[in-house]
């Protein structure tokens, strides 16, 4: 009923015949803000427009959602654009700016379940901030990301995201160095995380073997009683892999995992992406190329704040935009 | 679009027996992993949580115990006898407990956590006010103008009623909640903003500091019904026994080394606990923490919660051993010299911070009363020295000492 209700909604839509003017007054980021009504949505001709007209609309309301009182009606946020079944992240038409930089430009992007995406892309192509985006860090000016079709991350905050199973390497290792190996895998632990709750924690035994299986995958069993500031850079790289597989994630986004990793680290860090493939999404951000080619599947290339190409590894290399946006920062 | 699966032949689907054998490679390249059986992971053998009474916790309740058992006694001696304690002499050491109960509070927010509150005095400041009032209300008909009702600055001020706040403060009970409840409010209504909003560090201190600048101000009102500039003083009794009385000089000390040594251990508990650990990852990476799912916010506010409340419930044994409070608690520098105590006895360990304080606390009551014109130049030069030559502070001494014997015994073993 719904989704038959969604295509004749887009014929009526198409009948109403709106004029191309009020359609760019939707559609263009100032003035929707200000200017959307319901009215305007129904003139609008395109699914996409009206979904961005919607969302104008939703930010509206966003900042006062907060202040309504209970039983009020508050607008659902619209769901994904594309109706697929396997698709876990959808990123769709995202924009950010920072004082006027855009970060990110009209992304979009789709990561299907299991899948193993590798991101990659000149210095300032917005990786980093594609997965701010994701994990909630940033806010995105347009644009909608979600998880599934259940959680919409640009409406929640880092800490749901994370519950949701959305967990992150950040690009500098980032472990807690005075706490023993073992405590870091401890505190990441997938539960209930509020603060009585930690206070009377136990570590059961099925959460032993687990961290012991965990330990045995980033291959940090021997050094699980040292402080994690006395890890080697590489394991500590490792050790943050572990935190979030601890977590028993489904999505994990991975940014430069083998930055700072000599050659053999970066053999047995391949090994590791290989063994933990296809249980969760993986979104992983990487600057070095054979480790790209070593695992990826399927590669995106960010450029400017959006997606230039997608494709294979060979496929990308000889794409002459590719080739151009490599080499056009090297010239610089 | 479903993931390609491109290059099939050498990637796809490993069987079971590829990854164990690439692990086999990895084990040559890196000899820290070298004789770990490729099957099932070992079991773990560690207790993963330490231990709440560990060895230097354990000393420390016991050096405090048997002070306090010894300090009781012998004030409790007849008078003339030669080890007798004054009443002073306890009174004060009383003092210097309720300075080491704040001091604990100030390191395990600053210790653990990280969070440096340089208005500490403030939550002290409330507690004192509260078991001021009901000690004020105690003394009843007694004052200087004999008003049964009203104590003796509201009689003073031409007041006809006592305000609404003082209402139920003769009553022993009430006044105990709120000592808990009013510096624990306090925190509460100061720390949820400040931590939603993601105030840390410097900025943290500094509004601190303000906000018990600001007390400090209100509180020297006569307006606001606390005793303005004289604060509240003249006590009598508590419970219907007299301050001066040696039983009740002793109790009030027992009393200030229990509230010590019973809120030592529940800090050695959360800090010995899970909870501990997430305190010292937020202190350490607070990115990080909240990425792995803690709602950094809400552990802050806890431990600032906690904390206040055993501040409060240090200013609250304070008043009746000192004999007086007045807005001089909220002055931002008794806050900034409670931690100079504690950084000056070694955060992050609880004892160094009641050593600290003590430290600290007897050499000025030494100097200011032998050599008043030095003592600030000491605790300059304390701090200077301490800062220098000890990082880990007073109580990082014995670990400092213990490092080196143990390097020398290296040495030697070595040669011979």
């Amino acid at each position: 009923m719904n989704g038959n209700a969604h295509k004749a909604g887009n014929a009526d839509f198409q009948s109403a015949a709106a004029t191309p003017e009020d359609v760019r007054a939707v559609a263009a980021p100032g003035n929707a803000r200000d200017a959307a009504t319901s009215d305007d949505i129904r003139n609008a001709a395109v699914p996409e427009d009206v979904r961005e007209a919607a969302q104008a609309v939703l930010d509206e309301f966003a900042g006062r959602r907060r202040g309504m009182r209970p039983g009020r009606f508050v607008p659902g946020p619209p769901k994904p654009l594309r109706e697929k079944n396997d698709i876990a992240l959808y990123l769709e038409k995202i924009s950010v700016s920072f004082d006027g930089f855009k970060a990110l430009n009209n992304l979009t992007l789709y990561v299907a379940e299991g899948e193993l995406r590798c991101i990659i892309g000149p210095n300032g192509a917005g990786k980093t901030t594609m997965m701010d985006v994701i994990t909630g860090k940033t806010r995105p000016d347009r644009g909608s990301a979600w998880f599934t079709r259940a959680y919409n991350l640009s409406a929640m905050d880092e800490v749901s995201i994370v519950e949701a199973g959305i967990c992150r390497k950040f690009q500098r290792p980032s472990v807690f160095e005075e706490l023993t190996v073992l405590h870091n895998l401890e505190l990441s632990l997938k539960g209930d995380k509020r603060v009585l709750s930690t206070l009377g924690a136990r570590l059961s035994g099925e959460d032993r073997d687990f961290s012991a299986a965990v330990l045995e995958r980033i291959r940090l069993h021997e050094q699980r009683n040292l402080a994690a500031g006395k890890l080697s850079h590489g394991q500590k790289q490792w050790l943050e892999i572990g935190m979030l597989l601890m977590q028993k994630p489904a999505v994990l986004l991975l940014d430069e995992p083998v930055a700072g990793m000599s050659a053999g680290e970066i053999e047995r860090t391949v090994e590791l992406l290989r063994d933990l493939e296809g249980e969760q999404v993986i979104l992983l951000v990487e600057h070095d190329m054979e480790f790209v080619r070593a695992v990826a599947r399927t590669v995106t290339v960010l450029h400017q704040g959006s997606v230039l190409a997608e494709g294979d590894m060979d496929t990308i290399r000889n794409n002459q935009a590719v080739i151009e946006a490599y080499l056009g920062e090297a010239q610089c | 679009m479903a993931p390609e699966r491109i290059a099939a032949p050498e990637r796809g689907s490993p069987t079971p027996a590829e990854p164990a054998g690439a692990r086999g490679s990895g084990q040559r390249a890196v000899p820290a992993v070298r004789g770990r059986s490729p099957a099932a992971p070992p079991a773990l053998p560690e207790a993963m949580s330490e231990r709440v009474l560990n060895r230097p916790a354990a000393v420390f309740l016991g050096c405090l115990a048997a002070t306090a058992l010894g300090v009781a006694v012998c004030s409790l001696l007849p008078a003339g006898a030669p080890l007798r304690l004054d009443g002073y002499v306890v009174s004060l050491l009383g003092k210097y407990l309720c300075f080491a109960l704040l001091a604990l509070s100030i390191d395990l927010i600053w210790g653990y956590l990280g969070i440096l509150s340089l208005g500490h005095g403030a939550f002290f400041g409330l507690g004192a006010y509260v078991s001021g009032m009901h000690l004020m209300r105690e003394i009843g008909g007694r004052g200087v103008y004999g008003n049964p009702e009203l104590p003796d600055f509201m009689v003073f001020l031409n007041w006809e009623r006592l305000p609404w706040y003082w209402r139920g403060s003769d009553n022993m009970l009430f006044t105990c909640l709120l000592v808990a409840l009013v510096p624990g409010l306090a925190a509460f209504a100061f720390g949820r903003p400040a931590f939603r909003s993601r105030v840390s560090g410097v900025y943290f201190s500094i509004i601190t500091q303000a906000v018990t600048f600001a007390l400090m101000l209100a509180f020297f009102r006569n307006e606001m019904g606390f005793g303005g500039n004289n604060g509240l003083t003249d006590f009598k009794s508590l419970l219907g026994v007299s301050l001066q009385s040696d039983y009740m000089i002793t109790g009030l000390f027992c009393a200030s080394a229990l509230a010590l040594g019973l809120a030592f251990i529940l800090c050695r508990v959360i800090v010995a606990s899970r909870l501990g650990r997430v305190f010292v990852a937020v202190r350490d990476a607070e990115s990080r923490a909240r990425f792995i799912g803690y709602r950094v916010e809400n552990v802050k506010l806890a431990a600032f919660v906690f904390s206040a409340v055993l501040a409060g419930l240090a200013g609250a044994l304070y008043v009746p051993q000192v004999g007086i409070v007045n807005p001089g608690v909220f002055a931002p520098l008794f806050s900034v010299e409670m931690v100079v105590c504690v950084a000056l006895g070694g955060r992050g360990r609880l004892y160094g911070a009641v050593l600290g304080a003590l430290v600290v606390n007897i050499a000025k009551t030494f100097f200011t009363t032998a050599l008043p014109d030095v003592w600030l130049f000491f605790l300059g030069a304390l701090f200077v020295v301490v800062t220098l030559l000890l990082p880990d502070g007073l109580a990082g001494i014995p670990d400092r000492l213990g490092g080196r014997l143990r390097a020398l015994r290296a040495k030697s073993g070595v040669e011979i």
